[in-house]
């Protein structure tokens, strides 16, 4: 291993280049709707960066896009030096294991004819890791603070916090270097999204996994993140170390978001 | 929360006692038959109905009540096996098209409209008139003239479940197409397709009847429900017990059926309990 | 008039289990104020919003008192339940676009229930419908009128949804998670509309919502729900200065402008004697006496249902 320089070198994991994406409507009259509008940034290896914007402003859309669930019209998305909008299915399914992503829903976020065991026994038999594997479910299940006789249970017996810790605790399994949220807790309880967040950050204690958080929600934010990015309407406004942006944010409709924020 | 078979309302176990008692006849039938279903009888032709031939006996003499029995057979046979290949190729195709997309969906949606554009009873007897003369050609017939709405049904279904979040999170995790088929799609079309296979069969069983009625199905002497009632077309006004006999076995044997369809959708689904309600 | 909640209790009955959702619950509701209804989701809150608006499931077995001035409204009938709804008690639902007919144009839908009471000469209703939509911030009302559900973002369905919910100018509003899923720019909005009709319309409301800066900004009440009971109830100023029950306590201290502090444990987590405190299984100053059954105590119109109250506060009320 080499030190440069013994200075810390920030890499970034992702890098985001030029992504645009829009959608055609209409039947007989086309309309084109812009999603998404030449979004470029990085992503620093072992940082959390938020993303944040209106409803319909495109951050969803926008890792969706990164996982690779919904096409894009141009740009490039890069990690590690191979761009992912170029990857067949098969290297793309390989790339899948350093990238993973917990969704908004946990209540249809399981199979609901499967039981907690097999769910989460899911990556193991997909990517063929050694048995092994299998032996560390119990050990997750303590870092997500979860009983073991929810393993036997199925999903519509657990709660939407519950369910949540096991979709992450799926994706642990993987080790997976960048983790995409997607208003992971939005349809949850304040007190759950806490605990939530409190197991995130243990697991960011053990091994320094980077993050991408989209959430609407800028207190959460605040509290989590290095440096947020706001969308409106499909751009990337600005992209700023947290105190920066609530300090001095360059433009308005940042100003005014925060203002909604502090003073509603 | 699933519901259990117990916990069934009445007429749904009383219709799935009929279907099982019909089935059991139709596999019993060599033992339960009091005669031989094809032994003519020149001197006990069209008899009412007596301790010796309980339902009586029709014009060539043979003894109604083992022919009603030995025709659960034929029929049912018929039906199970019609539904079973419809359902073969629908759910296929609608895996196929609604899971792929694209052309593949396009091609299969054209030939699923075209298909659904023609008369179904029309195309069913024309085609099974230009086949050869054999026990499959009412198989074919029949498949071919009623896949069509069975895949649009899986299609739809597969589109639903290819939107939830489930199938998105376990493809991110790195499935590929064959898992995600064999261990998401599949087993949660199952419910939708266990229910529209009997509702197929009660339909089958009706189209098959009508086509032996019409002389393009089973051929006689062979004991089938569709060809003793069209046998029986002359006879009925004075002896009515030889089209209400194979007719009464088709209603039952439909209605039980399509209630024990409605039974299977009730006991396939989950619900969500009350113990996980939003409240 | 008051609303006078008395010994509430409901319950579902499902595959001859019984499942308590309500548990004797009794609130006072100050006609003109706003008290609002916090906790987790299956604390039985929306439930409880329902029960007042008498839209729980036919199958619920309701027992206890709900007092609207001297009527009982759980003795009247539907034809005289359907004239107190709207007109004096009005109740929102939860999810606004689900809540709308998709079919039917908004302006159609603000002023349906005037047209179901023929209350205006249907030429006007139209009028009525846009100065309504107006009157909540919505500026282009013609547009919004005439779009279905379907078009509008969330914040403007759930303005929508307020706009029908007061047409009749009812005296009582339940609105029911009224900020879920909302960004910051809708909630804000929400909360301006709420406001309005609180502080100028002075209309009575009950807020039922998990969303704890909502709930500050917006009450004069706070009553916090755990597990089908109410364990505190306080003016809201008071019980943010200093809540008493160690739910509440924690409840502040998950918030994300707070420490983001979790409750350990989760909702369904029952306690070991049925008659003990319910959140005895995840209460961090959990000891012996938690098994009794806890009383509701009250110190200066501070009421908790937590015996360390009583405690913590020496022995300067009985």
């Amino acid at each position: 291993m080499s030190v440069v320089g013994g200075m810390f070198r920030k890499m970034a994991i992702l890098s985001v280049k030029h992504v645009c994406k829009s959608y055609k409507t209409g039947l007989i009259k086309k309309k084109t709707k812009i999603i998404l509008q030449d979004i470029t940034f990085d992503v620093q290896e072992g940082e959390v960066l938020g993303l944040t914007g209106a409803s319909g402003s495109g951050k969803s859309t926008l890792i969706r896009c990164i996982m690779r669930l919904t096409p894009v019209d141009s740009g490039t998305i890069i990690m590690d030096g191979t761009d992912l909008l170029q990857l067949s299915p098969t290297d793309l399914r390989q790339s899948r294991k350093v990238m993973q992503m917990l969704f908004q829903n946990p209540a249809s976020a399981l199979n609901p004819r499967k039981t907690i065991r097999e769910s989460l026994a899911e990556p193991i038999l997909i990517h063929q890791l050694p048995e092994a594997t299998l032996k560390e479910i119990p050990g997750i299940l303590d870092m997500l603070q979860l009983k073991k006789d929810l393993l036997d249970r199925y999903p519509h017996q657990l709660s939407g916090g519950e369910l949540q810790r096991i979709c992450l605790g799926r994706l642990l399994l993987l080790r997976p270097r960048l983790l995409l949220l997607d208003e992971p807790t939005s349809m949850l309880d304040v007190s759950v999204q806490a605990q939530i967040i409190e197991i995130m950050r243990n697991i960011r204690k053990e091994y320094p996994i980077t993050v991408l958080f989209v959430s609407h929600d800028l207190a959460l934010l605040k509290a989590v993140c290095d440096r947020i990015g706001v969308m409106e309407q499909g751009k990337l406004l600005e992209l700023q170390p947290v105190e920066e942006l609530f300090q001095h944010p360059s433009e308005q409709y940042t100003r005014d978001l925060i203002r909604a924020f502090n003073d509603f | 929360m699933r519901t259990k078979l117990g916990q069934l309302h009445y007429i749904y176990k009383l219709a799935i006692i009929v279907v099982l008692s019909i089935i059991l006849c139709a596999v019993l039938a060599p033992w339960i038959a009091p005669y031989d279903p094809y032994q003519v009888s020149i001197d006990e032709i069209l008899q009412h109905c007596s301790a010796k031939h309980w339902l009586g006996t029709d014009a060539l003499g043979r003894d109604l009540l083992s022919r009603v029995i030995y025709g659960a057979r034929t029929s049912v046979a018929f039906a199970v096996a019609v539904a079973l290949c419809t359902m073969l190729v629908g759910v296929s195709l609608g895996i196929a098209g609604g899971y792929f997309g694209g052309i593949t969906d396009r091609v299969i949606q054209c030939l699923v409209s075209m298909i659904q554009g023609l008369p179904g009873m029309s195309m069913m007897i024309a085609i099974a008139a230009v086949l050869p003369e054999n026990d499959f050609r009412l198989i074919i017939a029949v498949t071919l003239t009623s896949w069509a709405g069975f895949s649009r049904i899986v299609r739809s279904e597969v589109i639903r479940i290819k939107g939830e979040t489930y199938v998105e999170g376990i493809k991110s995790l790195g499935a590929g197409n064959r898992y995600i088929l064999k261990e998401y799609v599949f087993p949660n079309i199952l419910p939708v397709i266990a229910v529209l296979l009997t509702l197929r069969i009660g339909t089958s069983l009706l189209s098959a009847s009508a086509l032996s009625y019409l002389g393009l199905g089973v051929s006689p002497p062979a004991a089938d429900w569709g060809v003793m009632i069209s046998d029986a077309r002359t006879y009925f006004r004075s002896y009515p017990v030889m089209i209400l006999a194979p007719g009464i076995g088709i209603t039952l044997f439909s209605l039980g059926i399509n209630l024990t369809g409605d039974a299977l959708c009730e006991l396939l689904s989950i619900k969500k309990g009350p113990e996980n309600k939003e409240m | 008039m008051d609303i006078r909640i008395r010994d509430l209790s409901v319950s579902f009955v499902t595959n001859g289990k019984n499942l308590a959702v309500l548990k004797n619950i009794s609130l006072g509701l100050v006609q003109g104020t706003v008290t609002a209804i916090i906790g987790e989701s299956g604390s039985g809150k929306s439930v409880l919003g329902a029960a007042l608006a008498r839209l729980l499931d036919p199958q619920a077995v309701i027992s206890g008192r709900i007092l609207y001035g001297d009527t009982d409204l759980l003795l009247l009938d539907e034809p005289e339940m359907s004239e107190i709804r709207g007109k004096s008690i009005s109740w929102m639902a939860q999810n606004p676009v689900s809540a709308m007919d998709p079919l039917q144009k908004t302006g159609d839908f603000v002023t349906e229930i005037l047209d179901f009471r023929k209350a205006f000469p249907s030429e006007r209703l139209q009028e009525i419908g846009i100065k309504q939509l107006r009157r909540f911030g919505l500026q282009n009302a013609e547009t919004v009128g005439q779009s279905y559900p379907g078009a509008l973002s969330g914040g403007m369905a759930q303005r929508v949804l307020i706009s029908a919910m007061t047409v009749e100018e009812p005296e009582w509003l339940i609105a029911d998670e009224p900020t879920k899923g909302l960004d910051a720019m809708g909630r804000r909005q929400v909360y301006l509309n709420l406001c309005q009709l609180a502080r100028e319309r002075r209309m009575g409301m009950v807020l039922i919502t998990h969303d704890l800066r909502l709930a500050e900004r917006l009450s004069n009440y706070i009553a916090v729900m755990y597990a089908g009971e109410i364990v505190e109830y306080a003016g809201t100023g008071e019980f943010f200065a200093s809540p008493g029950h160690p739910y509440s306590r924690g409840l502040v201290a998950a918030q994300p402008d707070k420490d983001m502090k979790p409750i350990p444990g989760d909702i369904t987590d029952l306690p070991a004697s049925a008659s003990g405190c319910s959140f005895a299984p995840r209460c961090p100053s959990f000891c012996d006496r938690c098994s009794e059954k806890q009383k509701m105590v009250e110190k200066d119109s501070h009421f908790v249902r937590c015996w360390r109250y009583v405690q913590e506060n020496g022995d300067t009320f009985r």
